[in-house]
């Protein structure tokens, strides 16, 4: 489960960022980058992020996005 | 959220004309791309649902494009300016501090002694200036006239990827009358929930440039709020979402109002979307879109829509209309 949750991931973040992020660096992704990743999440993952999730800490880098997940749809 | 029921009343609250202005500039993406945009004209359009939008000549004052919805408006109800017995005007891009735009508009329009309120509440004006209006008429005023208006480019920096290329000039006007108990305006909620998070800030009306942070949560947060909103007055209504003709929901972005229709369970084509042409309006985006709804005669008399915003603030209203003829046959009027 956790490893199709990953790989849907880095393929969310190629179609977006055009190449395979590193996986513990900062994305430092804009705005609207941030809004284009969280739809195709919610439309690949079928999960909802919800306002009070997006914390600079959750969507910082690959990792912390891919944690944050798994222990979402854990709950 | 404060909702209150004027369909509950003796005496019911109708929207009886809409009026609508765009500033006098069409410019498309590719034009905005031209001035300094950093985004394409595709991706533009891909990141907001923006194709194109409408900016004021800089002659233009914010009350003289209210001035132009607010007169259609009356030329459609085949009243003389003489007849509103109030003026509520929204808008946050104010042409100056004193006196108020509503003042200046009041002179426009050549109105005798009706007062002229100006409010503030970002993109939800107009629903608290209909909230005003809606009590105005309940405790007696025969006729409102409520108008939104922003001429939101003189804020703007073009450069800036955030703003630059999402907002657009316009403005939009209804004529509030009384009606029969239980028509017209059924129910109308205004609320303001005070966020530390200043994610949309304008300092000075005309010497600052409008800034927004962190777009993604206003983003998530906006959703959310409308959907919290519309869904607070539909369960105080009674009304289920299945029973709504059209949501006009406040013009802010395309991906948002799809994430709203997602949230909401909606069908895309229920929420109307004037956003590829108009862009985001701020307060004025609701009556220029039920403008062109109801000009497109999308809307039938007994149909039942929900209007919706959310604003910086936070600010947050919702109204629910039963459309009668009186407004479908005003609006049929050449103005």
């Amino acid at each position: 489960m956790q490893d199709t949750l990953e790989h849907t991931l880095r393929q969310i973040m190629i179609s977006l960022l055009g190449e395979l992020p590193n996986e513990q660096g900062s994305l430092g992704l804009d705005s609207f980058t941030l809004i284009e990743l969280i739809e195709a999440i919610e439309r690949e993952l079928d999960m909802e992020v919800k306002a009070h999730e997006l914390t600079p800490e959750r969507f910082d880098s690959f990792e912390s996005i891919a944690a944050f997940l798994a222990t979402k749809r854990s709950q | 959220m404060k909702i209150f029921v004027p369909s509950g009343m003796s005496i019911g609250v109708n929207i009886v004309s809409v009026g609508a202005a765009l500033g006098e500039r069409q410019l498309d993406n590719a034009a905005l791309h031209a001035m300094g945009y950093p985004e394409t004209p595709d991706k533009i359009k891909r990141l907001t649902g923006v194709e194109s939008r409408w900016h004021v000549e800089p002659t233009t004052s914010t009350a003289a494009l209210a001035h132009r919805a607010c007169q259609q408006a009356l030329t459609r109800t085949q009243l003389g300016a003489e007849e509103i017995d109030q003026l509520i005007l929204s808008t946050s891009s104010p042409d100056r501090l004193i006196p108020s735009t509503a003042s200046d508009l009041h002179g426009l329009l050549k109105l005798k002694d009706a007062p002229a309120h100006q409010i503030s509440a970002a993109c939800s004006g107009f629903l608290f200036g209909l909230e005003l209006g809606v009590r105005a008429i309940i405790c007696g005023q025969r006729r409102v006239l409520v108008c939104a208006a922003e001429t939101r480019s003189r804020q703007l920096e073009v450069t800036d990827r955030a703003t630059g290329a999402i907002f657009g000039d316009g403005a939009g006007a209804v004529v509030l009358e009384t009606c029969g108990a239980g028509s017209g305006i059924l129910g109308v909620g205004i609320q303001s929930v005070w966020s530390e998070e200043d994610t949309v800030v304008l300092g000075r009306a005309q010497q600052d440039r409008l800034q927004m942070r962190d777009g993604a949560s206003v983003y998530l947060t906006a959703v959310e709020g409308m959907k919290q909103t519309a869904q607070a007055l539909l369960d105080h209504m009674n009304v289920g979402w299945e029973q709504l003709a059209m949501v006009i929901p406040h013009q802010a972005n395309a991906r948002l109002m799809d994430r709203f229709c997602w949230l909401a369970k909606l069908p895309k084509d229920k929420a109307y979307s004037s956003i590829a042409h108009h862009g985001n309006t701020s307060s004025a985006s609701i009556p220029l879109a039920l403008d062109e709804a109801l000009r497109a005669g999308t809307l039938e008399a007994g149909d039942l829509v929900l209007l919706v915003a959310v604003g910086a603030g936070m600010s947050a209203g919702a109204a629910l209309i039963r459309i009668d003829d009186t407004l479908l046959k005003s609006m049929t009027r050449q103005a």
